[in-house]
Parts: C-alpha cells; structure tokens; sequence
C-alpha cells in the first residue's frame, strides 16, 4: 500500500496505546476491605474463559480502532506503484505521453486510449500534488513547464499523431531535463501501450538511458501507464504502392493491372477483384493492404467484405474488398485517370472500428521518376566499370516493370562536376572524399539523397560523416555476420515477413570503421559490416567490405546487395520527382512551408511532418503517413520492460478494463469505516452484561406469615 | 423509663418513642420469673379462661364453677392463663465481616441500632434482655434483667463492643444452645456469612431448646451490588485472604453466587420457622424494627400446650 502522507504512519506505535492503558489500569486497582469474600472465590472459581477473551476482543477492537485512524490519516492509495514516498510532495513531474497511432485505439469508455489514460492522469495527478510539471512534447522532443497539470488538457497531449513515437528519446530528453534543473525529486509517468516500434527495446539507447538515470543523484521514480487489454476489432489499410502509368499497351496494361490478392492464408482466384483495365491511356495503380486484428463479429460482415472509400483529388468512390485473413493485399487495383493529371493526390479508408488513426492512408502519385546511381568507382570509364559492375547491375536492374532505373560510373574527379540534381544515390567505391567532393556532395545529401560507402582498397585519413577506415584485415577464412537489424533500415525483412539471407553473407576482407557510427550489421570481431552515420542531419551508411569475388560473396549471393541498393535508391528517389511519401516523424524535413492539401486539422505548420495528411510544397506533393510498426500489435514484453528498467525505481499500473476511475484512488474512507466498525464492536463488547439485580427485598415467599421470612 | 444519662448515638430518642407504641410479642410461649404479658406453658390466675378440670381436694373452692356443676352433677374448677414475662436474649455478630461499610454506618453500627432499640422496648414492657456478642468465641455475655440499670450496662457493652476476627457464629449458637435452658426470644443480627447447613443446625438446636428465634441478616448495599468499575485488590475482613479480581470479569459469576446464597438462606429460614428480616444497611432501621414488631403483632401470641407444668406466679406489675 502506498501513502499520499506517509509521514503520518510514525502514529502507528500508538496502536500500543490501548494496551498500554490496560496495562497501567491493571496497575492502577484499589484496595478495599471486603465482607463477602466467599462469593467472590466462587466468581473466580467459575469458568472465566469468555471473560478473557472478551477481553481480549476489546483490546483489539481498540487497537484496530487507533490503527484505522492512523492509516486513514496517512491518506492510502489504493495502488502500491507509487512505493513509500519520503516526503509528502514531489518536487518535479515528468509527463511522457506516446501519441502515436495505435494509442488512439478505443478503451472501455468509449474515449480513445491516449484521451482515456490522459484523463486519469491528470486526475491522479492532481491528487499527488507536485511543485512543477514538465510535459515532454514529442513533436519538438523538449520539455515543456506546465503552469498545473490541468495545462495538459489545452495542450495537444491528448490528440494523436501520425508518428511513431520516440519513447526512448522522450525519456533522454526527461533525464536531459533532470540533470539541468536538479529537481529533489523526480516522478517520471509514461503513457503508452507498449507498442514495439514506439519503445525500441532492442536498442541499445536503453541501457544508456538506464545508467544515465542511475547516475542522477535525486530520486527518480518511473510510472509506466498502459491501457487495459482489449479485444476489439482494429482495421488498418496501408498504400505499398501509388503509381501512375500512361501510355502502356493494353496487355502491358492488363498484365500489369491484373489484381492479385495476396493474404497470409491460401486464396483462390474467385477472390479477385474484378477490374477492366482499358487498353492504354493514363491509369493510377494502387497496391493496398488490409490488416486485421481482434475478434471478428460476424454478424457485421457476413459476407466477410467491407468496402473502401477512395478519394482521388477530392472526387470518391467506393469499392468492397472481400477479406481472408489477417491480411490481405491488393495489388494493382486500376483506377483510371484524366489523361492530363501528371499529379496528385488521394486517399483510402476504412469503415470506423476500434481504432480511427489507421483507417485511412494518404498517397500521392506523379509521374514516374528515373531513378538515377551514380557509382564512384577508380576504373570508371564513359559511365562504365568492370570493377564496380555489380553494383551497377543492382542499381540499374529495376523492381518492376514500370520503374525505370539507370547507373553510371565516374571517377572520383568527374564527380565534382556530374549534376546530382536528378540522382537518387551515390555508390562511393573509393577512397572518402576530400574536401571538394564533400563539397558537391552536401546538397545531394540535403535534398535527401542516399550516399553508401564501400570500402576502398587504399587506405586514407580522410574521414566522413566523423567515422575513418581504418585498416584492412584479411580473414584466415570467410566469416560470416553475428548480427544484424532485421527489423527496419536497410537490411530489414521482405514484406511477407521473411528475413534477408544476411546470415550466408561470408566476409574475406573488410576494413574496420572508426568513429561514432550505428552498427546495422556486425561480424564476428565486433567490427561493422554496414553501419549508418549522420552527416548534415541526413543517413550516410558504410559497407566494410568490397563486391569483388575475394572480398565478399554480396555480388555471388546478390540478393542482399540488390535488396539493400534498391532500398536505398527507393529512399533517394522518394526525394526526387513531384511526390513524396513520408512516414510521420521519420524525417526532419522542415515543413514551414507546407501547405495542407488533405487531411485532418491538427498539429502546427512546423510539425507538419508529424501528422498524416497531404501536403503541397510548392509544385510538389507531400504524403504523410504512419509508419509499417504501428500496424502490428506487437509490444513490450514485461521481461523486456524490466530489462531496459532494471536496477530503478519502477512500476507499471494497467488501467482496469470498464473502469473510468483515476489511476490513483484515496482509500481512507475505507479504515475510516473499519475504524467505525472497530469502536461499535469494541462498544458492543464494553456493554454490561444484563443481570437481575440482587434485590434483598425481592423474596419469592409472600409476606411473613407468623414463621417465615420477614421483608425488610 | 429511659435512663436521663443513656445517650448513645445507637439510640435515638425520638425512634424508640414512635416503637414504643408497638409491643414486642413473643411467638412461643415463655417462662418467665414474673407475671408478664406473654403467654406461659403453664396455668396462672390471669383472666383469660383457659379450660375446664375436675375438682380435686385441695382445690380453691372460689375457682369453683357452679353453672358447671348445675348442668353435669359434678364438680370442675376453671383453669385460667398464666402470663409471664419475655426473657429476650440479644446475639450480636460482632466477626470482622461485620465491620464492613460503604455508607455511613457498619453493619454492627447498625446492628447496635436494631438491638439497642429492640432492648429499650423490652425493658420498657418488663421484659428482660441480655446480649451476647459472638466472634470468634462469645465475647460478652451479659443474663437477661428487667431493671433500667442492667439495661445501661448493656448499652455500655454495645457501645464497646469491636468487631474483628473470623466468623465462629455457628459454633457460638450451638454454645448459646447449650447454655441457655430457659426459653427466650433470642434475636440475632448478623451477616450470616456462614455454611448454611451448619447454619441450619445450630437454629434447629435453639428451636429444639424452644427458642423463639429472629434473625435480622444485614447486608451492605455495596455487597449487594458489587458496583466497582476498576481492577481491585479485595482484602478480607476476617483473614488474611486477598482476591484481585477486574469487576467487569467477576460481576456476573458474583452475583449468581450471591444469589444463589440468598436465595438458599430464604429456604432456610421458611423451613426452620425463623423470623427472617433481611436488611440491607442503607434503609431506614425504624422501618425495619417497625414492621418487625407489627409482624409479631399480627403473629399473636403462642398457644399455651397441653399437660404444661404448674402455673408460674408472675409478679404483675
């Protein structure tokens, strides 16, 4: 049990009280002469054993009476998170709250689980009074003073975002703050459901995080609040792809605009959504996927389809898609287009369900973009290389029919002067770049180019992104990869689940990497295979090791080279071209400028980037949405929690399925009844027993009647 | 009567005028030294007719009834009642018990006021007392006389007597039994805390000696009702015993035992025919004595037996 006045259970001792009163009552007898002695002997020679435990009882009932009172007194809570406070008011609050998407799925009171949880905070927070509270705004990731905790209400901490949360870095920020400001005491309450992608328990941030706090000299106290287990049915439909195409033959187009659907369990081809695609002319098509997730009422759709909306430049429509499965794809779906529109916008959406953040996607289409790689590489002649080729296979080998990609080779010195306007990603095969090259190189990468080193076969100081390569080694036998991030960047797992074959990479030689860089793939040694840099705020990756026969089997096995080049030159032709597809909070893209096309009214101009909605950046088109990780379900486990919260002062309160009631709820009336109950019982027990007065003059003989008993 | 230089705070004036009124009958016949006004076994020359007999030579011819003799032939004289004078013996209880008090009086303070006054009555109507006080032994003993003076010393001896020591009253009235042939009213005042059945012996054995016996039982009110509301140390009275005792645990089994008791001493004294008055120490003892002597009153006196010895020669005066 927790106690809003502990201070007060130092009165526990008084529970003595009564006994020690008896005690000093045994003390305190009188002495009187007395006549009748032999009654008394007889009183005592009878059986007191009730008397004793009457006695007994009575004592207790008092004893429970003081004890009741000091508890009551003490102010208990109803929760035991909140541990045994020293002190009767914390000095400083700390609020993080994950306004991501899957937070914005309905509790058991109607309200959405962010406004439901925030709610009860605050009037949880109310009770437990503190000198300052810091609200940590997830868009700016700054703390934020609040004037009370009711500041929260006017603030957007109940409204949800389209991005994914940053839980670990919302908790450096608190611990930033902390060390700052050197409160006394620190309550830190996090509002989350747990969701995987938001609290990125993997990383390694935790255990930084973890010590960091350790490290403070006050007292810090975490409170993680999630929302009770539910069961309900959740929706969610995502956009995979939204590509225009004109101009394609009628069976290019029919082949190409053949829907499959594809769900995680066997369909048939009677499940296809029929489409006529008509012979040429300018058509949208749209791959979707449908998750599901809950239990499914089968009286709602018994027919186990829903329909769609779709709006495409404010014109909509509807389509009923027949789901089987947890998930279902739909690729390709044609929708015809005004032979003139080279670009725009559309959206999708579900039927209300559980959760309203995912029911919808934003796309934007446009023309198609060549995606260009340019390939840095010392034998580069005429835009060609013998020594680089595989790379230049990946990169120009396209995924799909529709999508045009083109490679070519230079020289580190034609670098400087090769247009970088239209590239999606630079491949650099040679040393790092000088001064000049990074020179031409920064506004690619501010436009959001993508830039992959690979290790050169000279050694050089030079250094880039702060990170060096330092010296070769050469294996004794190939290696393979020890680790590596399956679950998002580059080397993350296909769609359908399946992770890249990164484990039957073997490795002969590679270069080490010196500096401060994110490991996304390590070898036995420790030494990274790729790993991610920051450099003017955007992703640079290095790859340690060579695509020659004698230094990798990446060009052999080709699947990993071709799934990572390709990904990379997804991201960096996402930034060329009159369209953009973001996802929520992923990108520190500044959008003062943007101008909200479609979408909800929230957030403000400069956190545009956070919240899904289309977006017009001068001539182009902006789509934001949420990210893969908020469809799933997948959380925390506890044992992850108390990993990543080991050695702290840490709880976790579940908001109680159907109930409103605050997190904390005051008991005291509770031992302020058992303290009633007590003294009644304890009166009950102190009354006298009823006994037939010794009358000397009742005499159940009559009247003296010349020999008997006379009255007196 | 009352002697002018006999006041004694046992005695108030006023009182024993007001039950002066009120004779003190006794309920069996007596046989007493003088001519009295109660009855005696045997025949005397009082004007109460008693019964016919045969006339015998020697027989006073004026006793002589000739209506008799007109309607049987023969000869009967008339045989009147004796009356004789009460011989009254006072035991006082004078054991440590009887020192008990929660008011202003003890129960011996009161006893003195019951027997003092029931001696003034006595004396006052010719009668003769005297006092035994009983504790451990007989203390006193002072023969029952008729004059005024004896009745001063007899209050003397009350107003000296001490109560103290253990109970031994039963012993002492077996004792006062054997002792005392000549029947009396014999009035005890005591607590009568004793065996019972010990108890019921020695009345047995003053009835046997055809005792008139009265027994005032005095009882403190505090006795009674055991109001104590602390844990107390109980010392006897009459010994060295010592109970500690809560009054919340033992009030209840207390009284049932007192109870019990008294209920067994009513039992007691309806079968053994004893003039019973319970008293309890805070009433009023003119009350009591008043409604004493009215219940003897009503009683009347005791039917003289049949085959009785001569007639005594009471002194009537």
């Amino acid at each position: 049990m927790s106690f809003l006045q502990p201070w007060m259970l130092w009165g526990l001792p008084l529970i003595a009280l009564p006994v020690i009163i008896h005690l000093i009552n045994q003390r305190r007898y009188q002495t009187v002469p007395w006549a009748a002695m032999a009654f008394l002997l007889t009183a005592n020679k009878m059986s007191s054993g009730y008397a004793k435990i009457r006695r007994y009882l009575i004592l207790a009932a008092r004893t429970l009476a003081v004890a009741g009172l000091v508890f009551a007194v003490a102010r208990p809570l109803s929760s035991g998170w909140l541990g045994l406070a020293v002190g009767s008011r914390v000095d400083t609050t700390i609020i993080i709250v994950d306004r991501s998407p899957s937070m914005a799925a309905a509790a058991s009171d109607g309200q959405t689980n962010l406004a439901s949880l925030t709610r009860q905070l605050m009037e949880s927070l109310r009770v437990v009074e503190s000198n300052r509270y810091v609200w940590i705004d997830d868009d700016a990731n700054r703390p934020v003073l609040l004037e009370s905790v009711d500041q929260l209400a006017a603030l957007s901490v109940a409204q949800p975002s389209a991005a994914t949360a940053d839980i670990a870095s919302m908790v450096e920020t608190a611990v930033g703050y902390i060390r700052d400001n050197q409160p006394s005491s620190v309550e830190c309450w996090i509002v989350s459901d747990l969701q995987r992608g938001d609290w990125n328990v993997a990383s390694g941030r935790w255990s930084a995080i973890n010590q960091s706090i350790r490290r403070l000299p006050q007292s810090v106290r975490l409170h993680l609040v999630t929302p009770a287990e539910t069961s309900n049915l959740n929706r969610s439909i995502r956009v995979t792809q939204a590509k225009r195409v004109d101009g394609q033959t009628a069976a290019e187009a029919a082949r190409a605009a053949e829907p499959v659907f594809a769900s995680s369990e066997e369909v048939t081809a009677e499940d296809l959504q029929p489409s006529d695609p008509p012979a040429g002319g300018t058509r949208l098509l749209v791959s979707l996927v449908v998750r599901q997730i809950g239990e499914i009422d089968e009286t709602a759709d018994p027919d186990g389809e829903i329909p769609i909306e779709l709006d495409l430049d404010g014109a909509r429509s509807k389509f009923d898609v027949k789901l089987t499965g947890d998930v279902t794809e739909i690729a390709n779906l044609v929708i015809p287009l005004d032979g003139g529109s080279q670009s725009g916008w559309g959206r999708v959406s579900l039927p209300a369900d559980a959760n309203l953040q995912d029911n919808e996607f934003y796309f934007a289409y446009g023309a198609p973009t060549v995606r260009k790689t340019v390939v840095v590489c010392g034998d580069a002649v005429d835009g060609r290389t013998d020594e680089a080729r595989p790379l230049m296979l990946a990169a120009g080998i396209p995924p799909d029919a529709e999508t045009v990609c083109l490679a070519t080779a230079v020289t580190a010195e034609e670098f400087v002067s090769t247009e970088l306007n239209d590239v999606a990603m630079v491949l650099w095969t040679e040393r790092l770049p000088d001064e000049t090259e990074t020179a031409a190189l920064q506004p690619f990468l501010e436009r959001g180019g993508r830039l992959l080193f690979f290790a050169p076969e000279e050694t050089s100081s030079r250094s880039f992104a702060g990170l060096t390569w330092g010296d070769e080694v050469i294996a004794d036998q190939p290696v393979g990869v020890s680790t590596w991030i399956g679950d998002h960047d580059l080397l993350s797992g296909v769609r359908s689940g399946a992770a890249l074959p990164v484990g039957d990479l073997k490795v002969s030689r590679y270069r080490r990497l010196e500096g401060s860089k994110l490991s996304l793939a390590t070898l036995p040694d420790e030494s990274p295979l790729l790993a991610r840099s920051i450099q003017g705020g955007r992703s640079v990756y290095f790859l340690a090791t060579g695509v020659d026969a004698d230094a990798s089997s990446l060009a052999r096995s080709g699947i990993v080279l071709y799934a990572l080049i390709q990904r990379a030159l997804a991201d960096g032709v996402g930034t060329l071209g009159s369209t953009r597809q973001l996802t929520a909070g992923e990108t520190s893209v500044l959008s003062d400028d943007w101008v909200r096309k479609a979408g909800p009214d929230e957030g403000t101009s400069t956190h545009f980037a956070r919240y899904s909605g289309v977006y017009g950046e001068g001539e182009r088109l902006i789509a934001v949405n949420r990210g893969d990780a908020e469809d799933t379900i997948e959380t925390a486990t506890g044992d992850q929690l108390e990993g990543i919260f080991a050695g702290l002062n840490f709880d976790r309160v579940q908001q109680q399925a159907g109930s409103s009631a605050s997190l904390v709820q005051e008991i005291w009336r509770l031992f302020l009844g058992l303290m009633m109950i007590a003294l009644v019982a304890e009166a009950l027990l102190c009354l006298p027993r009823k006994r037939a007065p010794v009358d000397a003059s009742n005499s159940p003989f009559p009247a003296r009647s010349g020999g008997g008993v006379a009255d007196a | 009567m009352i002697p002018q230089n006999n006041q004694r705070d046992f005695l108030d004036m006023q009182t024993l005028v007001r039950l002066s009124a009120i004779p003190l009958f006794s309920r069996r016949a007596m046989l007493g030294s003088v001519s009295g006004m109660h009855a005696s076994p045997h025949r005397g020359s009082s004007v109460e007719f008693a019964e016919y007999r045969r006339y015998v030579p020697g027989d006073d011819l004026r006793r002589l009834d000739w209506r008799a003799y007109g309607r049987t032939d023969r000869f009967y004289v008339k045989e009147f009642e004796a009356d004789t004078n009460l011989r009254c013996h006072l035991v006082l209880d004078t054991s440590g018990s009887m020192n008990f008090a929660s008011g202003e009086l003890t129960k011996l303070d009161y006893a003195r006021r019951l027997l003092a006054a029931i001696a003034h009555l006595a004396v006052q109507q010719g009668d003769a007392v005297g006092l035994t006080s009983i504790a451990e032994e007989i203390t006193q003993t002072i023969p029952p006389r008729r004059t005024p003076s004896h009745l001063r010393g007899l209050y003397d001896v009350m107003e000296n007597t001490k109560a103290g020591g253990a109970t031994r009253l039963v012993d002492r009235l077996h004792e006062f039994a054997e002792t005392t042939r000549q029947r009396s009213l014999v009035v005890l005042a005591s607590d009568l805390f004793v065996d019972l059945e010990q108890l019921r012996s020695a009345i047995d054995h003053l009835r046997f000696a055809k005792h008139d016996v009265a027994i005032f039982h005095l009882l403190d009110r505090q006795e009674l009702d055991f109001a104590f509301n602390r844990p107390t140390r109980f010392l006897d009275m009459e010994g060295d015993t010592h109970v500690f005792a809560d009054p919340e645990d033992v009030s209840q089994r207390y009284h049932t035992a007192l109870g019990n008791y008294l209920r067994d001493v009513q039992d007691l004294m309806l079968v053994s025919a004893v003039d019973y008055v319970r008293v309890v120490t805070d009433e009023d003892y003119e009350g009591v004595l008043r409604r004493f002597l009215i219940g003897r009153a009503r009683g009347g006196k005791a039917p003289a037996s049949p085959g009785s010895g001569d007639s005594s020669k009471g002194v009537h005066g």
